[in-house]
């Protein structure tokens, strides 16, 4: 008798002979996301911006379109992992969930671990095959089509499978801290998407209870890293394809994207090496349990029942308040939902929906706390984010609007125009109860860490100091130059024609060369030689495009202290005068 | 020998076996026996290494069942609720009990083909209660376990079919010396078959002996009087149960019968007489010493 932790070949047989549909369905799936468009766009061939159609011979050509066209379907097989990792493990990992299987495979001379083991293997060897079934299918497909990418279809195989274990291994975790099949899924998806929900709801929340609350990713990267199918998609839709000189072909996803892929299969070791440990510690009585392991209960109970109270509650609010900004109100609809969903978890906790006693009251009465403590908090900005400014040398760049002041958004990164947005941001944060006379102030901070933040404020203009910090960002060189030439500068001079239209008076005119030059000129004299101003009227009728050897640029707006720009315009006809622009 | 050593269980603070010891011989056909609730189905599990203790041993020969697949290897279960894979036939399951069971002889399924006049091919599913009890026995026989733990084993058989499969079972016992661990409410039929006897009442074993033993050590006694008045027993009688019809007494007394006979001359019987016990007796007059007494109800 084998009593080590190697595999049953009895139980993969078995759980093959009963669950093969699983398997079946999933290579059947993969069939039409990979081999299929493969034979559908036989004939197609890809050829890059760069390159002639034929410039690498019309095999390389197939070639470089089959290795894009495998590189594509990789965040699709990440869903699709996703979906059947779940599937299989909940097929795998039913007999956890009935008193009835529990006992006929905990009573086998087989350990539990062996048990265990040999499930997972079963599951993970369905998902192997269709996987190298189905890249024996696309390498048919290659070799029929006359375009063979055998390493982007090996990379394929590595990531899509790294990736489905990943998720297993994570599926297999949730089956092993349940003991209710329909709980599975549930527990499998908030534990996928917790993080992103608490997120979103957390900043919905801010959004509504700081008033300068912007709507920035709060917790960006740590959010992205644990929302695995979100970041693996993502990751893994970073792919390029290399011709080099010499012909040989690779398709590939990003340094970063495999880095991930890698990072998340290590996750998934140390998921299965965690489920194994709970599998062992698992009483075969909780068959039946929505959480099969008691310290857990409570984590799930308040887990599930604060990230409703918030995000029911305030919907509620938001729905019978008609987007008031009530706090004692969205705390009342807070407790009565979060309340409610905790009783609804304490039943199905408990099974059993007479749950009204102490040990309730006490539970409900630490969720209340807990809800209406959060919103106090926020509401009174015990944390400080109001007030939190960051450091100018620590910030990467800045997106900045004032819209009511002529500055429409607009990016910065210069030192010294950080500084000035950020002496602005200091002084709308001293006159936060400032009315929104002149719209808002607002600002998204990159920071070097890679974090943001965001923030908005009421902007009133008659405010001569706030006036004067808003004319001072306005006249950064960065900001001015952006504002005035719209980053046409940093283009040359190489002009080879353009456009120019006047909305207002529907006069249109295609521009020489030398005009594109002459308009430039001007221009950069303008923002030179000006000073912008809060009061200045901008003219949003004129449009212009010059085209350099580089591109094309475009311009939509003119300001009424850009007199060179408009006497030009007015010279070459576009305009009888500026007045007409600015009525 | 199979032992539980003060085992105890407790399910959501409800102590579903306190301190039950039990110990079924090599070679003996035990029945397991006692009212619902009593914590027997809890005990087959831990003694088949399905439930694990809060505290206490359960062994095999000394070995401890728990994780063992050496000790489970030499065991076989049919609990009351047999499990199958749903989509799956007997063959399919003796397929699978083959790779699990180092004992399962392909020889002995085949045999007992002849018993249970099944078509091994047909879902297991689309089979009656009492068929997939038939299938069970099929299969778990077929394993040629040392031991084997049944839990309500006859239920949805019929009678035909009962005395089959105990037939087998002691032909079992006769031949290979199995060991049969049997939990039943079918005191009747334990009687005809088991050799030992444990009574379980609230997650203990009240008692465990051997069948003749307990038989020996219980006496019903009737008695006829001239008088009216009920007789004084001497002290030293432990009655469990009395009751009376005219002049004459029905005694149910713990105790040797030749000694109880001879203190109850003392009373001066016109008639005096010892009745055999059966199980069923046995069991209800302990019970009754345990306040599980049939109640008069009046509706």
């Amino acid at each position: 008798m084998r009593s080590g932790t190697s595999c049953s070949k009895t139980l993969i047989r078995s759980d093959w002979r009963r669950f093969w549909p699983v398997g079946f369905l999933y290579a059947f799936i993969s069939f039409f996301m990979l081999p299929m468009p493969l034979w559908i766009n036989r004939r197609a061939v890809y050829i890059a911006d760069y390159a002639e159609p034929g410039a690498y011979g019309a095999v390389a050509d197939r070639a470089v379109h089959v290795a894009e066209t495998v590189m594509e379907t990789i965040p699709g097989f990440v869903i699709l992992g996703f979906f059947f990792g779940l599937v299989l493990a909940m097929a795998v990992y039913a007999y956890l969930m009935s008193g009835k299987s529990v006992g006929l495979m905990h009573a086998l001379p087989v350990s539990r671990d062996r048990q265990f083991l040999s499930h997972f293997a079963a599951g993970l060897s369905m998902l192997t095959a269709a996987n190298c079934l189905t890249f024996l299918l696309a390498l048919l497909m290659e070799a029929m089509t006359g375009g063979a990418a055998v390493g982007s279809l090996l990379l394929w195989l590595v990531i899509t499978e790294l990736t489905g274990f990943f998720f297993l291994a994570f599926a297999t975790l949730a089956c092993v801290v349940t003991g209710w099949l329909l709980a599975v899924p549930v527990i499998y998806a908030g534990w996928n998407f917790m993080v992103w929900a608490y997120d979103v709801i957390l900043r919905a929340l801010a959004g509504l209870l700081y008033p300068s609350y912007g709507d920035g990713v709060s917790f960006g990267t740590a959010v992205d890293w644990l929302t695995p199918v979100v970041k693996l998609t993502q990751e893994t839709s970073r792919r390029y394809v290399i011709i080099p000189p010499e012909g040989a072909l690779m398709g590939g996803v990003s340094k970063r994207a495999m880095a991930a892929v890698l990072i998340y299969a290590a996750v998934g070791v140390v998921m299965l090496a965690l489920a194994c440990v709970l599998n062992r510690a698992r009483q075969s009585e909780t068959a039946g349990d929505a959480i099969a392991f008691r310290p857990l209960r409570p984590v799930a109970r308040y887990v599930i029942s604060i990230a409703a109270g918030l995000a029911l509650g305030t919907l509620v609010y938001e729905m019978v308040s008609s987007g008031g900004r009530n706090a004692a109100g969205m705390i009342a609809w807070q407790l009565i939902m979060g309340g409610l969903v905790y009783c609804a978890v304490e039943m199905l906790l408990r099974k059993t929906y007479k749950i009204f006693d102490r040990r309730t009251a006490a539970g409900l009465l630490a969720l209340w706390l807990v809800l209406a403590g959060t919103c106090l908090a926020m509401k009174y900005d015990v944390t400080g984010v109001e007030k939190r400014v960051p450091q100018p040398d620590r910030v990467e760049r800045a997106d900045v609007y004032v819209f009511a002041a002529g500055l429409p958004q607009t990016t910065v990164s210069d030192g010294e125009t950080l500084q000035a947005v950020v002496e602005l941001h200091e002084l709308l944060i001293q006159r936060r109860d400032m009315e929104a006379r002149d719209g808002k102030f607002g600002v998204n901070y990159r920071l070097k860490s890679g974090g943001a933040l965001s923030r908005r404020y009421n902007v009133d203009l008659s405010d001569l100091e706030v006036r004067a910090a808003v004319e001072k960002l306005m006249n950064r060189p960065e900001i001015k130059r952006q504002l005035v030439l719209e980053d046409l500068g940093r283009y040359g001079e190489q002009f080879t024609g353009g456009y120019a239209g006047n909305y207002a008076a529907g006069k249109e005119m295609v521009l020489t060369p030398a005009q594109c030059l002459a308009l430039y000129r001007a221009m950069e004299a303008d923002m030179l030689s000006n000073r912008l101003t809060v009061d200045q009227r901008v003219s949003d009728n004129i449009g212009i495009e010059l085209n350099t050897t580089e591109g094309t640029y475009r311009m939509w707006q003119v300001r009424e202290s850009c007199v060179n720009t408009l006497a030009v315009l007015q010279e070459i006809g576009l305009i009888e005068s500026a007045d007409e622009l600015f009525r | 020998m199979l032992e539980a050593k003060n085992v105890i269980k407790t399910f959501d603070g409800f102590r579903a076996l306190d301190g039950a010891a039990m110990a079924v011989p090599r070679g003996a056909v035990y029945g397991l026996v006692g009212p619902n609730g009593a914590g027997k189905t809890t005990m087959i599990r831990h003694l088949t290494g399905v439930y694990r203790p809060d505290s206490g041993e359960l062994l095999l020969d000394g070995e401890p069942i728990w994780e063992n697949p050496r000790a489970k290897a030499r065991m076989a279960v049919i609990p009351d609720d047999w499990y199958y894979f749903p989509q799956s036939s007997i063959a399919e399951m003796a397929r699978f009990y083959q790779g699990m069971y180092p004992g399962f002889s392909a020889e002995r399924y085949e045999k007992l083909k002849e018993a249970f006049p099944l078509n091994d091919k047909k879902p297991i599913r689309r089979m009656s209660r009492g068929m997939q009890k038939q299938a069970a026995f099929w299969l778990t026989m077929s394993c040629m376990p040392e031991v084997l733990v049944l839990d309500e084993p006859v239920d949805g058989l019929d009678p035909v079919m009962r005395r089959q499969v105990w037939s087998l079972l002691l032909d079992d016992v006769a031949a290979r010396g199995t060991t049969v661990l049997v939990s039943s409410h079918n005191l009747r039929e334990l009687e005809d078959v088991c050799d030992h006897v444990g009574i379980m009442n609230r997650g203990k074993v009240l008692l465990e002996r051997s069948l003749s033993e307990l038989q020996d050590n219980t006496v019903k006694i009737q008695a006829a009087y001239a008088a009216e008045d009920e007789p004084v027993l001497p002290a030293e009688l432990k009655v469990l149960h009395k009751s009376r019809v005219g002049r004459v007494h029905t005694y149910i007394l713990r105790g040797e019968r030749e000694e109880i006979l001879r203190r109850m001359q003392i009373t001066e019987p016109l008639l005096l007489e010892a009745i055999p016990l059966t199980l069923e007796e046995i069991f209800i007059y302990e019970m009754g010493g345990e306040d599980y007494a049939v109640r008069d109800i009046v509706l």
